[in-house]
Parts: structure tokens; C-alpha cells; sequence
């Protein structure tokens, strides 16, 4: 029992905080809980889920980590994972999403190199890195996307069973594997831990930190790749842009799910929680028909909140 | 030869040295240099310029602020709505300028007083500005009079243009400010903490004052591209946050505090401004251009982080002392 | 009436900083300070100079009974201290530096032109004006000790403490001190002297109270005791109480295991060799910050690359990765900064290195923090959840169960109790007697004393001023003779003006 209650400590916010949200929804707008309006839900949560997953393991890596090109990549995949076409469409499909985990991953090297070996601050190379993305993304398309979003790929939303769709359920399997797997089994999670917690002890472990911070984000940008692939597929159209807002979404869930930004710390699954209190949010004030600006502001002040609840530095006298 | 050596070792130098070039570059390809070209020059980039004048504050005492860009499309939002609903046009400026300095004062009061990282504060804040900017005015539209333009394209008794007066503003603040004893204190903050507070400087106001003053700047830079476009749209400022922060950094403002100064950012921001009006007047089409510009804006920002580097700086400067052995 | 402390007690958790000091000093007397690491020597002057609270007693200046709180309020009183841990600004100049506590004022504005009056004269006073204008970053190490100094004196000291900023100055500046203190004699200021600098010590000051474990134990007319007296009042006559006699057998014979013929002291500029025996615990003695840190992070290879002979075999160490796969192992005192992991678990903590070493397999993390008489509850608790002595037990557990050949230790068992300081001592003494070595720094020399007692080839090596000033052996390991190496009183000195005129620079 006891161990239990500590397991589930720092998730205990989230998955409070979505409990009340959905009771909120249902009261604020009648069949908020239906089965439809559930099962979008979850097919959101688990694109910003995918996105968090990336955010956390740049944040766990440290040093002020922070990866503001996520939204930028997700964007730009959304434009090209389409694009690809060869022969039937099962294998272009099969084929885009190494391509788009692919193209990911070369930003993430760009940001890690920018980050790790010119020593630029990592909020200021990832901010020009998204710039730079998005203007390449323009000069491929010629700023007039001609997405069509192949059947396969649409796919991804079709039903499986009750709410459940294929790619909720995919990400789920996903989420549990890396959780387990990569963060928690891997030689690798357990040095990105140490690294980030402790940069200059795990030098002296001799674990080579430099290396360890670029590859969480390589891991970053493709998963963020990939992730821009599933959001295409879901919304069946591309835009320019498109995913720019999942940036600060995904740094949100993941400090919601109980990740502390200084890094050394944090878990893809509290991202997930965080994920779903956000969508749920989002979700409850498009239902109130709440302008954009409104909801931008309400996240964003929600974000201050929780950081002037978790992040202050301490005061000045000892 | 001493005065050259200090111009020539000044940290804005490089920025003005670049500026003066491409300015040059820009003349020779458009065929000469007029002043109606740097006129209208300076009254498109007023904005840039005096946000990265914001952002230099801040990053002085090793801090940052990326809400600046929402601040600028904020006041734009306000002074156009303002006008829509029949307020005059100096009242409609004199309020929105009045927001900008309170934003800036939110922004110092999270930083300064509840102590939170000045990064994530301003990424909080921004998003709350731009959403409140977005709520007033969910879709471009809406026009200021035209006589606000005029104002704008008038000099000041006869000779000065107002978007430089709007710039110079910004500066006699700053020039005051650095003559106080607080100038002193804003460098020795931005070196180190610790030992600022140990030698009786009072971090926590200085820290809400450069905010406050970064508002403030943003609230001009605001004024200034509402008077040069006449017209109202929500995200206006969104990338000028990032190009500020780049533009101070190319001006030799160190991102660890307390060596640069504004003309940096000025020089800085006029330097990136003149780039991106070549490239614009290079015919390369409006696709190539954004990519072109964020590769600027990289290698800008990598270059002088590079230049900036001690190390490598020491390196340089024992290979030219060997030389002259 | 000058200067009087009566009953000052300080304590940090439940290690006893000060307990009950007592000292009266006269207005214009300058007095020194003299006591060995952790004497409580700059625990006093930063209760005096405001920096830190104390727990009891009394200050009376003047009469009056004074409290500051903070170092703004001492400075107000003209209470001026200058610190080891130097308060100067790089990237302003020297004048800046020297007003930026008291900037004065036209109106609002600063009055540049005052500024630059003020610190022309103070300057011109130690015969440094050249230095107007310049920023500090760019001066000496001893040129900035003497800005420190100079912002001192512009704020007007009644009482000025001093602590340690003679050990970066060259002989000429020394003179300057000199006479600048002879001028604030005169003016009634006291004068705190903290150094360990016997001539300065002699040629400047009046009187002398000894410390020791946090006590004072007297004060004495500075003429009226020789070199050797102070000395051993200083070391006491505990040593007898720490190990057995004989337990030191004479310059046993050991098989060289590494030979290190160049090793840099960065912090000095010099270079150093040592050659490391199988089985033998060197342990490393000095002054604080006299480049035994230095000494022990290069053969680690973290300050650079060093090329070591070992077994035989030249090697080439550039970082800790291949210090670690060549079986050697670092352990710091500073636990926060390079030891643990806080937010991470024991097991976590335990197996940092072991992967590396042994291929992945990670052994039980019960076993090992078992075996290592650690106190917990589960090994999935957070390291932080542990006492400092048990923390620190975990970080060397973490090493010693990789059995390494050579073990580094700084100051490992700082701000631990004597337990668990006790355990670590058996444990490095084991790992020596199987072969391996192992060399300790410690600020403690009583510590350096006792652990080299257990194992028979053990020395002990003296630093003084990035160099090795004595390499002790057998019976000749002892207090006495590690406080007098620490403490050299001639020689270095002149080699160090000699190599100034020589146009070496340190």
C-alpha cells in the first residue's frame, strides 16, 4: 500500500486534476462524456503525448534543456511524411515513418551540436532551429502545401474497439515499452538520469554527458517526427505551421505530469497525464465556443501558475 | 591611437562595422544611397530595433525576455481597437503604452520578487499575452487613421524623423539610468549574484526595473510599427522576440550577463534588418527568403557565441603574440 | 576601549565551529590570527565582518555592544573585511570595483569624476595607480588581491580583517600592505591579520592569539615567542592520542605501480611528479588551497591530458572515462557538487560506475550498501532521504565495489561524523592491503596521521604553494612535522621573487 501511494505521487495531480476536468465537462456541456467526443479526446492526447515524450527526455536531459523546435518538426513532417510515394501506398506508408523519425532526428543532431558543442543557451538554439525548420519547410512546399493524406495513414484513426482507436492504442504500447524499456531498463535512461541530474558527477563516473545530452535530443526531434506524421493523419490535411502550438503544449504536459524543468528527473507517462489534463482543457473551452486568444491566455496562465508553484529559486540568505 | 584601439575593442563595434558594410552592400545593388532609402528604412525597423534595445536590458543582468514580441502585437491590438471604437489617436497610444509598461511590470514582479527563472516566466507570459491579443482581435483587420502615419513620417523640428526620436527615447532613458549608481549595480548583477547581493546591491529592483523597461520598450516598438502599417494584426510581433534575442547577440551582448551594452542591440538589430532587406531586394523568391533568414539568423548567432569564446579568443591572440616574436 | 569578544560560539549542525573565544584588542593594535585548518580562525572573522550569525557571546567595539547583521550593516559601522572568496566584479573596472559599495553621488547621478578621485587615491597610496582605468579581469591574481584590498580601505575601516590575502602577494606588494597598515595604525584602526605567513606575521603584527579546535588559547606579544613555540602552540600535544607508537615502520620497501613524472598544478602554474606504490596510502597535506585538489584531479586526467606509467606501460589519460576503465577511482568531500545524484535513487547512486567497469553487470544494490554499513530503509529511496555520513558512504560504496587499483580521494570524509569516518578509514585500508593504492587528500592532518598508521608503506606529502614541500615517511609522520612543512618559512619566498625577476610567471 505504501508502496503504491509513493509510486503514484507525482502523477497524483494529474490524474486528480483530469478527473475533475471531465466531471467539469460533463456538467459545463451535455455528452462532453460520450463515446465520440472520449474517443477524440484520446486521439489527441496521444499526439501530444507523442510530442511530450520527446520534450520530457530533452528536459530530463539537463543543463536548462528545453526543445522549442518540437512544433516546428511535427510541422514540417506533417508537410513531407505524406509526400512520399513509392509503389503501393501500404509501403509508402511503411516507408514515411522511418523517413519522418529520420528527418526528425537531423534537427535534433543540429539542436544537440548547437547546444552541447557551440554552447549555445538551448531556449535560444532551438527557438532559431524552429525558424529555420519552418522556412525550410516553406521553401520545399513553395508555401502552398499540396498534401494528400494517403488512405494507410488516415487509418490511424479508425476504431478498434469501443472509444478506442488504432492509435491511442498504439501509443499506450508504445508509452509502457519506452517508459520501461528505454527510460527505466536501458543503460542509456539511466545514464540520460544521471547526467541530467548531475552533470558534473557523472563526468566523473566517466559517463560522457556531452554525448548523452545530444542523443536525448536526437531521441527529441524524432520523436517529434514521428510525431507530425500521426497528426497529419489524423486531421487529413496539411497546413503550413500546422503544429507550432504543440511546442509550449508539450513543455506544459510534461511539467504538469510532475517533471521538474532542472532536469535529472521526470517520467514519459506523467507527460501522458499531463497530455490529457491539457486536451481536456482545451476540449472543455472550445465546447464553451471560447475564442483562441481566450484559451491561449487561460493555458498560458495556468503554465505560470504551476511555475510559480514548482520552479522559484531559493532566497538569497541562507 | 589609443581612441581607435577603445573604438576598435568596443563590444558594439563589430555589430556597427557589419551594419556599415552591408548598408553599403545595400546601396552599390539598389543603386546608391539616399536618404528617403534610410528614412524608410529606419521607419520600417524602428520596432526591431527598439525591442532588441528591451531585450538587451534584460540579458545585461543575465536574464531574458521572449514576451516581447506578444507585448509589441498587444499594443498594436489595442491602439487599432481603441481608434475602431472612436478613441482619439493619442489616447488610444497613450493606453496601449500604459499595458506594455504593465506587462513588462508582470514580468519583473514573477522575475524579480517571486524569483522564477526569466526564460520560462517570459514564455508563460508571452503565451498569455498573445492570447490576449488574439481575444481583442481574432483576425487581422481594422486601420488607424492615416494621420498617425503622417505623425510618424514627420521630423521633429524640421530635421529629426520620429521614428529615430521614438529610438532616441528609449536611449536618454537608458543613458540616465546608466548614470546612476544603478548602472554600475546592472553590470555587476549581470556578472554575479551572489556577490551583487553580497555587496549590498538590491538584485530584486534592478531585476523589476530592466523588465519594466523592456515593456516599455516593446510599448514603442509597438507604437511604431502600428504608425508604419496603419492596420491591426495579432501575431506582428511574434518573430520579433527571437530576432531581438539574436540581434543582441550579434551586437556582443554576452547571453551570461553583464558585458555588452544597447548599442549592441541597436546595431545589432540594424545590422539583421539590412540583411533581410537585401535579401528581400535579391529577388530570391518569398520562399527561399524566410529559410535564408533563419540561416542568418544561425550563423549570426553561432559566429559570435564562437567570437565571444575566451578560450578560443586566448588561442587566437597567442598565435598573433607568437607572430611577432 | 577597542575590540572585545567574550564567549563566541558558533555551531554548524553538530559539528562545533567556535566554543567560548575570548579575545580584547586595543585601538591601533594590529593582532594575528593563527590556528591550523578548521581552527575556527575565518569562522571569527566572518561572525565579526557580519557574514554569519553566531549562536552566543558577546562583541563589545568601542564599549558598545554590537550586532551586525548583515555584511551592509557591519560595513556601515566601518567594520570592512576582505575575504578569501574575492567580491570583485570582472567585467568593471578597477575604480568601479573599489566604489561600488559606497558610489558617490552628484544629485542622483554618480559622480564619475569623485569616483575616479577616491580610488586615484587609495591607489596612489599602495603605488598602484597604474592600474586606474583597467578592468579587473584582465589583472594578476595578486593585483586583484590588492583591489580587494583597496575597496577596503575606501570604505574607512575602524576595523579591518584581513583573511589570508597575503598568500597570492609578491614580496613588494607585501611592503605595500606594510606600510598601509602602519598608516591605519596610526589612525586607530584594527587591524585582524589571518595568515599563515610567519615573516609577514613577525614584520607586521603586535600581538598573536593562537586557535585551535575553536578555541582561543592565548594571546602573546608577537616578539615574545620564536617560530617554534607558536608552532607548537598551534599543533598542541594531542598527536600521542592518535597512533600507537611504532605502529610507523621506517621506508618499507614498495614495487612502483604508477609513475607519474609530470604532473600540473593549474592553480600554481607548476609541475609535480609522484611515483605510487602498490599497497600504500599517500596521504596529501597542506593549507587549503595550496594545489593539493590540483594535485589529485590531474592524475585523474579531468585538468587535461597526463601521460602515466603504469606497470610498466606508458598511458595517456585525458578525461575520467579512461581514468575509470584504467581501475581508478575519484571521491570528493564536495558530496552536492561531484558526488551525488539527489534526485536519482541508491540503487541508482550505487550503480553509476559499475556498468562501465564490468560490462553492465550491476551487482545487488542490497549486498553492496549492506556491506558498506549503510543505514536505510529500501535501496529505492532517494539518496537525499540519508544522513551526509551515509550519503557519502553510498558514493564510496559506488567505487570500492569495482575494487579499484588506485583510488583518489579529496577529502573524502569532510562534514562527516567519526563514525562513519572510522568506516571509511578500515575500507581505504583494506582496499591498500590488497594492493591497490590509494591517495587521500584531507584538510584534517590528525586524519592523515591515523589512516597512515594502518597501513605500514604509507607517506605522507606536504604541499605548499603548488609544490611539494615534504614528503614525510614512517616516524617521521606526525602533527609537528606537517604543520612545519605547511608552513615553510624562508625558502619558497625568495625562489618565488627570484622566479618574478626571472620573468617567470606563476
Amino acid at each position: 500500500m505504501e508502496k503504491v501511494k509513493k509510486l503514484n505521487n507525482p502523477y497524483l495531480p494529474a490524474i486528480i486534476g483530469s478527473i475533475i476536468l471531465m466531471i467539469l465537462g460533463q456538467i459545463l456541456s451535455t455528452g462532453f462524456l460520450s463515446m465520440n467526443n472520449i474517443s477524440s479526446i484520446l486521439m489527441t492526447t496521444s499526439i501530444l503525448t507523442l510530442a511530450s515524450v520527446g520534450q520530457a527526455a530533452v528536459i530530463i536531459s539537463g543543463d536548462s534543456g528545453l526543445d522549442m523546435s518540437i512544433g516546428a518538426i511535427m510541422s514540417m513532417t506533417a508537410l513531407f511524411g505524406p509526400m512520399i510515394a513509392v509503389g503501393s501506398g501500404a509501403a509508402s506508408f511503411a516507408l514515411m515513418i522511418p523517413a519522418t523519425i529520420l528527418m526528425g532526428a537531423i534537427v535534433g543532431l543540429l539542436n544537440g551540436i548547437g547546444v552541447q558543442v557551440l554552447k549555445v543557451v538551448p531556449l535560444v538554439m532551438t527557438l532559431i532551429m524552429s525558424n529555420v525548420v519552418n522556412g525550410f519547410s516553406i521553401l520545399v512546399t513553395k508555401g502552398q502545401p499540396s498534401v494528400t493524406v494517403s488512405p494507410q495513414l488516415k487509418s490511424i484513426s479508425k476504431t478498434l474497439i469501443g472509444p478506442l482507436r488504432i492509435l491511442p492504442a498504439v501509443i499506450i504500447i508504445l508509452l509502457v515499452l519506452l517508459e520501461v524499456f528505454f527510460l527505466r531498463k536501458s543503460r542509456y535512461g539511466r545514464r540520460l538520469f544521471l547526467a541530467g541530474n548531475n552533470r558534473n558527477a557523472a563526468n566523473l563516473c566517466g559517463i560522457n554527458s556531452r554525448l548523452v545530452i545530444i542523443l536525448a535530443y536526437i531521441f527529441g526531434g524524432a520523436v517529434a517526427g514521428l510525431a507530425g506524421l500521426m497528426l497529419v493523419g489524423y486531421a487529413g490535411t496539411a497546413q503550413m505551421n500546422m503544429a507550432n502550438s504543440y511546442t509550449m503544449l508539450s513543455i506544459a504536459a510534461v511539467v504538469i505530469g510532475g517533471t521538474k524543468l532542472t532536469g535529472g528527473k521526470g517520467t514519459f507517462v506523467g507527460g501522458a497525464l499531463g497530455s490529457l489534463v491539457l486536451i481536456l482543457i482545451t476540449n472543455i473551452l472550445q465546447a464553451l465556443n471560447m475564442a483562441a486568444g481566450l484559451r491561449s491566455l487561460i493555458q498560458g496562465v495556468i503554465l505560470l501558475a504551476i511555475l510559480m508553484v514548482n520552479s522559484r529559486a531559493p532566497r538569497m540568505r541562507q | 591611437m589609443s581612441k581607435v584601439k577603445k573604438v576598435m575593442t568596443w563590444s558594439a563595434f563589430p555589430s556597427l562595422l557589419l551594419f556599415l558594410i552591408f548598408l553599403g552592400v545595400n546601396g552599390a545593388v539598389t543603386g546608391g544611397l539616399s536618404l528617403s532609402f534610410f528614412e524608410s528604412f529606419i521607419a520600417t525597423n524602428a520596432a526591431a530595433i527598439c525591442v532588441a534595445i528591451g531585450v538587451t536590458a534584460t540579458i545585461l543582468v543575465a536574464g531574458t525576455d521572449i514576451s516581447l514580441g506578444s507585448i509589441v502585437s498587444l499594443v498594436n491590438v489595442v491602439i487599432v481597437t481603441l481608434c475602431e471604437k472612436g478613441y482619439s489617436v493619442p489616447a488610444a497610444v497613450m493606453i496601449a503604452l500604459g499595458c506594455a509598461i504593465l506587462c513588462g511590470m508582470i514580468n519583473g514582479f514573477i522575475i524579480g520578487v517571486m524569483r522564477v527563472n526569466p526564460l520560462l516566466t517570459t514564455f508563460a507570459t508571452s503565451t498569455v499575452f498573445a492570447g490576449i491579443a488574439l481575444w481583442i482581435l481574432p483576425y487581422p483587420g481594422g486601420a488607424i487613421d492615416f494621420s498617425f502615419a503622417d505623425w510618424y513620417g514627420s521630423h521633429l523640428f524640421g530635421i529629426l524623423p520620429m521614428p529615430i526620436v521614438m529610438i532616441l527615447i528609449l536611449v536618454i532613458v537608458w543613458i540616465i539610468v546608466m548614470k546612476l549608481p544603478a548602472g554600475l549595480h546592472l553590470y555587476a548583477l549581470g556578472k554575479d549574484v551572489k556577490k551583487s547581493y553580497a555587496s549590498g546591491i538590491n538584485v530584486t529592483a534592478l531585476r523589476f526595473f530592466v523588465h519594466t523597461f523592456a515593456g516599455l520598450a516593446a510599448g514603442i516598438a509597438g507604437i511604431c510599427i502600428s504608425a508604419n502599417t496603419c492596420a491591426g494584426s495579432p501575431s506582428i510581433g511574434a518573430s520579433m522576440s527571437m530576432n531581438s534575442i539574436a540581434a543582441a547577440v550579434i551586437g556582443g551582448v554576452s547571453l551570461n550577463g553583464g558585458i555588452g551594452n544597447i548599442w549592441g542591440g541597436i546595431f545589432g538589430a540594424a545590422f539583421l534588418s539590412i540583411l533581410i532587406s537585401i535579401v528581400v531586394s535579391a529577388n530570391f523568391s518569398s520562399f527561399v527568403q524566410s529559410f535564408i533568414q533563419g540561416l542568418i539568423l544561425l550563423a549570426g548567432v553561432v559566429i559570435s557565441i564562437i567570437a565571444s569564446d575566451k578560450t578560443l579568443k586566448a588561442k587566437i591572440k597567442r598565435v598573433f603574440k607568437g607572430g611577432v616574436k | 576601549m577597542g575590540l572585545a569578544f567574550r564567549d563566541i560560539s558558533k555551531r554548524y549542525g553538530a559539528v562545533v565551529a567556535i566554543k567560548q573565544a575570548q579575545m580584547e584588542i586595543e585601538e591601533g593594535e594590529v593582532r594575528a590570527i593563527l590556528g591550523g585548518n578548521g581552527s575556527g580562525k575565518s569562522t571569527l572573522a566572518k561572525i565579526i565582518g557580519g557574514l554569519i550569525s553566531r549562536d552566543g557571546g558577546e562583541i563589545l567595539f568601542q564599549g558598545q555592544r554590537v550586532d551586525f547583521k548583515s555584511p551592509k550593516d557591519a560595513k556601515r559601522n566601518h567594520v570592512i573585511m576582505t575575504s578569501q572568496e574575492l567580491s570583485l566584479f570582472g567585467n568593471l573596472t578597477v575604480e568601479e570595483n573599489i566604489c561600488i559599495s559606497n558610489i558617490p553621488v552628484k544629485g542622483k547621478f554618480t559622480d564619475r569624476k569623485r569616483l575616479r578621485k577616491k580610488a586615484q587615491d587609495v591607489l596612489e597610496r599602495m603605488r598602484l595607480d597604474s592600474l586606474m582605468g583597467k578592468k579587473v579581469e584582465e589583472l594578476a591574481a595578486n593585483q586583484q588581491y590588492m583591489v580587494e584590498l583597496a575597496k577596503a580601505l575606501v570604505q574607512e575601516p575602524k576595523i579591518l580583517i584581513i583573511d589570508e590575502i597575503t598568500s597570492a602577494l609578491y614580496r613588494e606588494d607585501v611592503e605595500i600592505v606594510d606600510d598601509i597598515i602602519r598608516g591605519l595604525k596610526k589612525e586607530g584602526c584594527i587591524v585582524l591579520f589571518i595568515s599563515h605567513r610567519m615573516v609577514e606575521l613577525y614584520a607586521m603584527c603586535d600581538s598573536v592569539t593562537i586557535m585551535r579546535n575553536g578555541e582561543t588559547l592565548g594571546t602573546y606579544p608577537m616578539k615574545e615567542k620564536t617560530e617554534d613555540e607558536l608552532l607548537s602552540l598551534m599543533v598542541g600535544t594531542k598527536i600521542e592520542s592518535y597512533h600507537g607508537e611504532g605502529r610507523h615502520h621506517q621506508c618499507a620497501e614498495r614495487d612502483v605501480f604508477i609513475r607519474a613524472p609530470r604532473i600540473p598544478i593549474p592553480t600554481y602554474g607548476t609541475l609535480e611528479s609522484l611515483d605510487i606504490g602498490k599497497g600504500e596510502i599517500i596521504g596529501v597535506a597542506g593549507l587549503q588551497g595550496h594545489g593539493q585538489t590540483d594535485l589529485i584531479r590531474a592524475l585523474y586526467g579531468v585538468l587535461g591530458e597526463i601521460e602515466l606509467e603504469i606497470d610498466g606501460k606508458v598511458r595517456k589519460i585525458r578525461n575520467a572515462k579512461q581514468a575509470v576503465s584504467e581501475g581508478f577511482a575519484f571521491i570528493s568531500g564536495d558530496r552536492e557538487k561531484d558526488g551525488t545524484f539527489q534526485e536519482r535513487s541508491l540503487s541508482e547512486n550505487i550503480a553509476a560506475v559499475q556498468e562501465l567497469v564490468k560490462r553492465g553487470k550491476i551487482g545487488n544494490p542490497r549486498g553492496i550498501l549492506d556491506s558498506f554499513h549503510v543505514h536505510y530503509d529500501n535501496p529505492g529511496e532517494l539518496i537525499t532521504s540519508l544522513s551526509g555520513g551515509n550519503q557519502q558512504k553510498v558514493v564510496v560504496g559506488r567505487w570500492l565495489c569495482t575494487r579499484p587499483r588506485l583510488l583518489l580521494a579529496d577529502d573524502p570524509t569532510k562534514g562527516i561524523d567519526v563514525k562513519a569516518r572510522t568506516d571509511l578509514h578500515q575500507l581505504f585500508a583494506e582496499l591498500a592491503r590488497e594492493g591497490n593504492a590509494v591517495i587521500m587528500l584531507s584538510s584534517d592532518d590528525d586524519e592523515l596521521v591515523s589512516i597512515t598508521s594502518m597501513v605500514e608503506t604509507s607517506r605522507v606529502i606536504v604541499m605548499y604553494e603548488g609544490r611539494v614541500s615534504a614528503i614525510l615517511e614512517g616516524d617521521a609522520i606526525n602533527r609537528q612535522n606537517i604543520s612545519a612543512a605547511s608552513m615553510p618559512v624562508n625558502s619558497i619566498h625568495d625562489a618565488e621573487v627570484k622566479n618574478r625577476k626571472e620573468g617567470v610567471t606563476v
